[in-house]
């Protein structure tokens, strides 16, 4: 074995036992108090997210330094041309645009003429009120402790905007704005990456591994599918009393969910592997266990990217789910703060950044997977113009359709 | 080396949903000197496909048994490497690692196999092909692909069924040179399933008629190599294909039910 080869081996396996293990160190720690919790959470976290970004990095530079070298090269081309791509993608779909542009003028023209409501603020806010009454305010709405720490640099906020324990909620700035909406959105990522993270590995290895034997696969079928059937947002609660609010509780269940239903899409996607293609391998003499690894695994792929996508959509809602109910933090208990003031405007924004970090979600897992999979004929890749991004619910179409191909 | 392949009282039987048992296979008995190229012809539903799968170990029989030389088939190995009817070349794999999966599977070291691979590579004529995708491969193309997967592995007995099956009548004429080509050279056992009588006549060393489940008639072609036009033309190849039709033409009784 080539020392490359034995590397590369040690690389995924440090870095999958690594991503594992720290899922299970943050469940492990994260049960201390309210304030210690909150910053061993971001602490936590934020090193799962820097070290697997520079992780990557490493990996991709040392072992394939070349197509890394030129992904950089692209990128940047890609957002030199992000303008000309846009008016390109206006002028190629112009239906998409125009569906936007109605929608968006006529809920601020329906903004002028619905009725105003008993409410403190208007039930159809338009986009100036949006703006100034409510994304303004939203800046004495953050506290991160002091900074960020990426990979070990760290980035005092303080600096950057009034503190809002100090200086009150009436200094208002729109760097403020922005580093409440980049607080709570943290905290939700990270709530996501977690328990994301813990439900597609565990999810993966348990769907993939049951079918292996037979008997299991038929023992576990029915139970799988009684989990799955459970109402997960009915048991929030119950998650809240048995495991409290912390990011242990958030990781079990949001890792709970996924888990469930990636082993259930993962043994149907292995059912589905053609018959012929492991009856080929037989014949030309692989073992079992070669061709389950070899054969099933790969042509199992294919089915796995809607299983994923549908994931990481599980994923966001289980998250934003719990926080609504019980939690300090988060785009979740934007959300919820916002209906106990009965601040509409408040919940289009919530609705408006959720909507785009779902979408950023999607396209990131469908570039993942177009990566594992570049074998499969591709509609859905990395020249996708801007209005295939956007427009989510289409692509998911798509490559639904591409499945069938 | 190679070893004579023997039917020994070979049934198999399926239950339908019905519960009404079909005889797929009846009492099948013959044997397949090494070397031969050897056509099962019979019309669809007829065991022909059974046969094979059979032999190549992934369906077991209800009684009797087939022996390769003195050892009985008892499961899939690449001893009996089989192409199918339909495509099998993995799309996850390069043209060359679905040529090499046997020869992986094997554990053969590694500049045996690059040589190897190379060798039945060039043998289909797809040696400036090696790095593409299947995906970027015609159907013939990929099937050639299948043809030098089977092959590769060593195997002294290749099953094939109606591989050529859905190919136009160009590609499938021009995989009939290649195959004869690889057979003289290699001098394997070949099993040939096909309908199609024309295909039979141009390929086969031996014709085995299979009608419902029953070895009809056991023919030897013996006319002269290559089986071009003429050949088949003459007396000799008009007489097999009108004794393959008394066999399994349609009969007045069907013709007038249709």
């Amino acid at each position: 074995m080539s020392l490359t080869r034995l590397l590369r081996i040690l690389f995924w396996v440090g870095w999958a036992a690594w991503i594992f293990g720290s899922g299970l160190v943050v469940l492990a720690f994260s049960s201390l108090g309210d304030w210690q919790f909150e910053e061993g959470t971001l602490h936590l976290t934020w090193q799962f997210i820097s070290f697997w970004v520079v992780l990557w990095w490493a990996y991709t530079f040392v072992f394939r330094y070349r197509r890394s070298v030129a992904a950089v090269i692209r990128i940047g081309k890609g957002i030199v041309r992000l303008p000309e791509r846009i008016l390109n993608a206006v002028k190629n779909n112009p239906l998409f645009f125009i569906t936007w542009a109605v929608l968006l003028v006529g809920w601020q023209i329906v903004s002028y003429i619905a009725p105003k409501g008993t409410l403190e603020h208007p039930l159809v806010p338009g986009f100036d009120y949006i703006i100034y009454n409510a994304l303004y305010r939203l800046s004495g709405n953050w506290d991160l402790f002091g900074g960020f720490s990426f990979a070990g640099l760290t980035l005092q906020f303080g600096e950057l905007a009034p503190f809002p324990a100090i200086e009150g909620a009436e200094s208002r700035t729109w760097t403020a704005v922005f580093l409440a909406l980049g607080f709570h959105s943290f905290m939700t990522l990270s709530r996501l990456v977690a328990g994301l993270g813990v439900g597609l590995i565990a999810g993966l290895a348990t769907g993939l591994a049951l079918p292996y034997w037979s008997a299991l696969r038929q023992i576990s079928w029915a139970p799988f599918n009684f989990l799955r059937m459970i109402p997960l947002l009915a048991a929030i609660p119950w998650m809240q009393f048995a495991l409290g609010v912390d990011l242990r509780a958030t990781t079990l269940f949001i890792g709970f969910g996924v888990w469930v239903m990636l082993v259930v899409a993962t043994m149907n996607a292995v059912a589905n592997v053609p018959d012929r293609y492991i009856e080929s391998a037989r014949t030309l003499g692989a073992s079992r266990l070669r061709t389950y690894f070899k054969v099933v695994v790969p042509g199992a792929m294919p089915e796995l990217r809607t299983a994923l996508l549908l994931a990481g959509g599980l994923g966001w809602s289980l998250t934003i789910a719990a926080e609504f109910l019980g939690f300090p933090t988060g785009l979740g208990f934007m959300a919820a703060a916002a209906v106990q003031e009965t601040n509409t405007a408040r919940l289009v924004i919530v609705a408006i950044v959720v909507a785009f970090y779902s979408l950023l979600t999607f396209y990131l897992l469908n570039q993942m997977f177009n990566r594992m999979v570049s074998w499969m004929p591709q509609r859905v890749s990395g020249t996708t113009d801007i209005s295939k991004v956007a427009g989510a619910a289409g692509a998911a179409g798509r490559a639904g359709d591409q499945l069938h191909e | 080396m190679s070893r004579v392949v023997s039917f020994e009282g070979l049934w198999c039987v399926f239950e339908h949903r019905s519960g009404q048992l079909v005889n797929a296979l009846h009492d099948v008995n013959f044997e397949v000197q090494p070397g031969e190229f050897v056509c099962v012809v019979g019309r669809s539903g007829h065991g022909k496909t059974t046969l094979l799968r059979v032999l190549a170990g992934l369906q077991p029989p209800t009684a009797g048994q087939i022996r390769l030389g003195e050892e009985v088939v008892e499961g899939p190995g690449a001893d009996r490497a089989m192409v199918f009817q339909q495509d099998t070349v993995f799309p996850w794999l390069h043209v060359r690692d679905n040529v090499e999966f046997g020869l992986r599977a094997l554990k053969v070291d590694d500049e045996e196999r690059k040589s190897t691979t190379a060798h039945w590579l060039d043998a289909v004529g797809l040696t400036d092909f090696a790095d593409s995708w299947p995906r970027e491969l015609s159907g013939g193309m990929r099937k050639r692909v299948a043809l030098a997967a089977a092959m590769a592995v060593g195997s002294d007995v290749i099953l094939m069924d109606e591989p050529f099956g859905s190919l136009d009548y160009f590609t499938r004429r021009n995989l009939h040179d290649v195959l004869l080509d690889l057979w003289e050279e290699t001098q394997k056992t070949i099993f040939f399933v096909t309908h199609d009588i024309e295909e039979a006549l141009i390929l086969a060393d031996r014709v085995i008629l299979l009608a419902e489940g029953k070895l009809v008639d056991d023919i030897p072609v013996d006319l002269p190599r290559p089986r071009d036009e003429d050949v088949r033309a003459s007396a000799g190849a008009v007489d097999i294909t009108k004794t393959i039709l008394a066999h399994l033409g349609i009969t007045e009784e069907e013709a007038t039910q249709v």
